[in-house]
């Protein structure tokens, strides 16, 4: 599963070295490229559809029902049904979360099958049920998982938010923010080598591959969806070739642990689940702490003062992060993922979203280019950033 | 009096929010989502578009100036005659055609995009022209910002003074 760089070659600039599984998944958008206007789908598709997979799976007697459209999220068609069949003992409500021909972001879904799986019992996350990694039988890529009970924002506190982004939890903050930083200490402490993580490939450690990697991954994303030059856009990945850190430990990176990715149910505040695996890989953890404290998923406390995913302050965070893992933080390679976060980001927005929607290839179009006005953010970001790096 | 592209705006934004909103099921969430979508993106349209023209320009300026830093840096002779052959293009560019400002822009860039990419190949990226691609994002970074803050994306949005202003600030 470790893949060590290859030697002779400046690594720095080895644009191919990526995981064999994101080429694939990167290559299959492009041969859908040509497909024409994506609408969403129907409840008589998905029916059709959920109910090919189930006879598939070999489930007698199939009934599907309550089936309703589930919204959040900037990527994935998502569904609520209920299934019965002969076999089960009583009906289960399910959630159904499939592909459209293009998203905001590029993923596999059966690395995120694999990762739910593999963290069952680890920390709180939906059981998987089905999993269809190529779209064989939904007609897009896609999985399934049991409904999990909670929410991702408050019910007795009033905010605006999109995809999560804006969400307040108020007196909810102290029952949730130890729950935060644990859970990503249990996931940064997963022993990862004897999991059945078959689609991913991890970095050699103690090399600087970890963060090439993820380098490569999205300079090919930026290069096959690019609206328009971004001149940023191209410094920042000579930056972040030339300045690459090294891994000493690779561990299970989440890739989008924040503010609307996780749920908890009222009135304990226990955590339910931490969703949206999609973007995790195998990497250095500073990228998740790097990820977290993003500003764009901050929300700003009364006296002023930026909560982290709208929980804690940012060196709060560090601190407890710090405490439960008993792993000190290296500040600069926390700057370096920022750098690389906020120029991910960028290139989610300001690329893969916009291409996404000037080729109409997704159920909400209005959401992708909604999200690209985030991308000043990371702009403003980028230059603090550099701006404090060691240039 | 015609109805000038205000009042239509005002126009459809109510009927969007009084009509057709509230007429659409709780049960169709997709649909939902995306009227007040609809409605956040025209409430934005309606700030921009009197500024369009001018938000464009300002963008051009600022990629010209960094072109014009980068052509002295450049040791790649035809990458920058291209660029110089650009910054002339722009010179005698119409100012007032929106849409031929916005494609010298993105001429302009994908230049510039190239010569980032390509000059110094294997060797560490030029501190000078690093220097001036911050200093031009550093210009470009709170423009951006303004021009979206309709959105409410930013953190600091109640912070971020009216798209208006912006070219206010400009004139001045």
């Amino acid at each position: 599963m470790t893949t060590a760089p290859r030697a002779g070659l400046d690594q720095r600039w080895e644009r191919d070295d990526i995981e064999a599984r994101i080429v694939h998944v990167l290559a299959r958008k492009m041969g859908r490229r040509a497909s024409g206007a994506y609408s969403a789908r129907t409840e008589a598709q998905v029916t059709a559809q959920l109910e090919a997979l189930f006879a598939h799976e070999g489930l007698r007697g199939v009934g599907i029902s309550e089936l309703a459209r589930m919204t959040g999220g900037a990527s994935k068609e998502q569904f609520a049904f209920t299934l019965c069949h002969d076999g089960a003992a009583q009906p289960e409500r399910l959630v159904l979360r499939m592909d459209p021909w293009m998203g905001i972001v590029e993923t596999c879904r059966g690395r995120e099958a694999q990762l739910l799986q593999a963290f069952a019992g680890v920390v709180p996350v939906p059981p998987l049920r089905f999993v269809d990694a190529d779209g064989d039988y939904l007609g897009q890529p896609a999985l399934i998982t049991q409904m999990v009970a909670g929410n991702t924002a408050p019910t007795d506190v009033v905010a605006k938010a999109v995809t999560g982004v804006g969400i307040r939890f108020e007196h909810w903050i102290p029952k949730l923010a130890p729950q935060f930083v644990a859970n990503l200490a249990c996931i940064h402490a997963f022993d990862w080598r004897p999991a059945a993580l078959s689609y991913f490939d991890a970095p050699a450690p103690g090399t600087r591959q970890a963060a090439l990697r993820q380098v490569n991954w999205w300079a090919r994303v930026w290069q096959q969806d690019c609206v328009e030059a971004d001149p940023l856009v191209t410094m920042v990945e000579r930056w972040l070739r030339e300045n690459a850190p090294v891994c000493a430990q690779p561990v299970v990176v989440h890739g989008d642990y924040r503010i609307g990715n996780f749920m908890f149910v009222e009135p304990s505040g226990e955590f339910s689940a931490v969703l949206d695996w999609e973007l995790a890989h195998i990497g250095d953890f500073h990228e998740d702490l790097a990820w977290s404290v993003q500003r764009l998923f901050g929300t700003p406390r009364a006296d002023g003062e930026l909560l982290i995913s709208g929980l804690m302050p940012r060196n709060e965070f560090f601190a407890r992060y710090s405490q439960a893992t008993g792993i000190e933080i290296d500040l600069d390679t926390i700057r370096y993922y920022e750098i690389l976060n906020a120029w991910k980001c960028i290139i989610i927005n300001n690329g893969s979203g916009c291409r996404a929607a000037l080729e109409s290839q997704s159920h909400q179009d209005l959401v992708l280019t909604w999200m690209a006005f985030g991308s000043a953010v990371f702009m403003a970001q980028l230059d603090e950033l550099l701006r404090d790096a060691r240039l | 009096m015609n109805p000038d592209i205000d009042l239509r705006l005002k126009s459809v934004l109510k009927a969007l929010s009084n009509v057709i909103l509230p007429a659409l099921p709780a049960n169709e969430r997709l649909a939902r989502d995306q009227a007040n979508l609809v409605m956040g993106h025209l409430s934005i349209i309606a700030e921009q578009w009197h500024h369009a023209l001018n938000f464009e320009l300002g963008n051009l300026t600022l990629a010209c100036a960094l072109a014009t830093e980068l052509v002295g840096m450049t040791r790649d002779v035809a990458l920058g005659d291209e660029l110089l052959a650009a910054l002339a293009a722009v010179e005698a560019l119409d100012r007032t055609d929106y849409t031929a400002v916005g494609q010298a822009h993105r001429a302009l860039k994908a230049i510039i995009d190239r010569l980032i990419a390509d000059e110094h190949r294997g060797a560490p990226m030029p501190r000078a022209m690093l220097a001036a691609v911050l200093r031009y994002n550093q210009a470009r970074a709170p423009r951006e910002r303004i021009w979206h803050r309709g959105a409410g994306l930013d953190p600091d949005t109640a912070s971020l003074p009216p798209v208006a202003s912006l070219f206010e600030r400009e004139a001045r």
